[in-house]
């Protein structure tokens, strides 16, 4: 892979004595290594225990699974998304190496967002080895303390972790156009907006190589995006109906606007401090106005309902780029990242203390499994009650039921997303219920049947009367176990 | 050549004080609340 060479630039600014570091670079020092160590502790934690910190992500290791073995990607059903949400079909293949290397598991599900973690901080820890030290601890610092800082969305089982990997390695060889254009094309596969996280390096591709670049990138981009559309049972068609479904009917609202302006802000710092001093060569000024463009374009995006500050993730390492090159010596520019670690401190202690509340929740998915066992596949699915909680368990007892060999037939997830788009998914199951499909229902224990709410949302109910209705007059509950009671058939499924 | 204001100068120094003060305080809290959060 080629790259544009880094410059070994004296850069008075960043000359660091590793022998006798200042007291400023030894704290800059210090908290790169705290971040590091926060970060690497945190997502260590989420690889050894088996539930998610997240209700989509089941989804989508769901969505993966059952795609491998056989089922459509983007099945509409009476024209709506069946499951599917708006991501391209390398997010939820993406997730699928870890399964198939080591079995379906959780865990297992969650190796490859792990590993992309790893190859973007390696990557950029990579290029940075001929930069001048300091500059090249700043731009890691930003990299680490913006990743702490969006964690545990750094290393999810979703489509972000996959991007910010595909954006360093775009930068890695930012001067080869069919490079760029791969990792382009890839990222545009895992979302339909990742072009936006490339806009700097394309803009710095065309000042050194004009429209030369053009073809080429493009040509790969064009073919790296529509390659997995190639694969049978992904249809671009479906994938598009999904999109423009989910996307398209989407009303926008200001509910996100403050902290994705505070992330936002958090993210610029780094850059635009050294920025406003001036000493930077020009070339690398414009790179950090291009860096802080993106920024603001993506910023609408988060901003967008069901979306959030963790769009920022892909563009970590551009902005780390963008602060290596920038590195100055004012006390502002110096220090400009610390204000990330209070984000971090709080994402991190938050995500510590869910680690350790859903600890148990794998028995309630082992739980569930034991009881779908004892049906046939493709009969028992599980349901849901009447709180977030056992929604979210619901979500985590589907993975390990689909992973197994028991399918969802219903999920909960999709149709909040629907729900945005003022569609009312549940309708369509109800000829599932009235003919029995389902023989066997698995439901939390003393709660009132499938009224979990849009908690993500509107707080508006997710299965609507009608659906609750056919429920409870084709189904009847016959046995109870610790956490679920089993409802099934109350009448011949003709 | 002109002499500079005094108290500009002052002014200034003081200015930088605060802004020195403002980011040490920043990063020092900054470092504290996130070794909290594994201590």
């Amino acid at each position: 892979m080629q790259s544009i060479p880094i410059p070994d630039e004296p850069a008075v600014a960043g000359r660091l004595s590793l022998t006798r570091p200042s007291l400023r670079q030894a704290m800059v020092g210090l908290g790169l290594v705290l971040t590091g160590a926060v970060l690497a502790l945190e997502c260590w934690r989420n690889l050894h225990f088996d539930a998610y910190l997240d209700h989509i992500e089941g989804n989508i290791v769901i969505g993966g699974w059952l795609w491998a073995h056989g089922a459509q990607l983007y099945a509409l059903q009476d024209g709506l998304a069946q499951f599917a949400n708006i991501y391209g079909p390398l997010a939820y293949l993406a997730d699928l190496p870890g399964m198939l290397l080591l079995g379906p598991g959780i865990i297992a599900s969650k190796l490859s967002a792990a590993l992309a973690l790893l190859a973007t901080i390696g990557l950029t820890a990579f290029r940075f080895r001929r930069a001048a030290p300091m500059p090249a601890i700043q731009g890691m610092f930003l990299l680490i303390a913006g990743f702490a800082a969006l964690s545990p969305m750094s290393f999810w089982t979703r489509a972000d972790p996959f991007e910010a990997l595909l954006v360093a390695a775009a930068l890695a060889s930012a001067a080869s156009p069919i490079c760029v254009g791969v990792c382009i094309g890839l990222a545009v596969n895992f979302k339909i907006h990742a072009f936006l996280y490339f806009l700097p390096i394309v803009f710095e591709l065309w000042t050194r190589r004009g429209w030369r670049a053009a073809p080429s990138l493009i040509a790969c981009a064009a073919a790296t995006f529509f390659a997995p559309f190639l694969l049978p049972g992904i249809s671009l068609h479906d994938y598009l109906a999904t999109l423009a479904q989910q996307i398209g009917g989407r009303a926008r609202t200001t509910e996100l606007l403050a902290p994705v302006f505070a992330y936002g802000a958090a993210l610029a710092l780094p850059v635009l401090l050294p920025l406003c001093r001036r000493k930077a060569p020009a070339v690398d000024r414009r790179y950090g106005i291009a860096a802080l463009t993106s920024l603001v374009l993506i910023a609408y995006v988060a901003s967008n309902p069901g979306a959030g500050p963790y769009h920022f993730l892909p563009l970590i390492p551009v902005l780390a780029e963008a602060r290596r090159r920038l590195a100055s010596d004012g006390i502002g520019a110096q220090f400009a990242t610390f204000p990330l670690l209070f984000f971090a401190a709080a994402t991190t202690h938050l995500a510590l203390a869910q680690i350790e509340e859903r600890r148990s929740w794998h028995a309630y998915a082992g739980e569930a499994l034991a009881l779908a066992r004892q049906a046939p596949p493709g009969t028992v699915d599980i349901g849901y009650g009447d709180n977030q909680r056992s929604y979210e368990i619901a979500q985590l007892a589907k993975v390990e039921l689909s992973l197994h060999g028991y399918p969802r037939r219903v999920d909960g997830q999709i149709l909040m997303e629907l729900r945005t788009t003022h569609v009312d998914g549940s309708r369509r199951w109800i000829p599932d219920l009235t003919e029995c499909r389902t023989s066997r229902w698995l439901l939390p224990r003393g709660e009132e049947p499938f009224a979990v709410r849009s908690y993500f949302y509107d707080d508006g109910l997710l299965f609507d009367d009608a659906f609750r209705a056919a429920f409870v007059a084709n189904y009847r509950p016959v046995a109870s176990t610790a956490h679920f009671t089993i409802w099934e058939c109350g009448h011949d499924p003709g | 050549m002109t002499r500079a204001d005094p108290a500009a100068v002052s002014l200034r120094a003081l200015g930088r004080l605060a802004w020195t003060a403002l980011w040490w305080a920043i990063a020092l809290g900054a470092l504290w609340q996130l070794a909290r959060v594994v201590l």
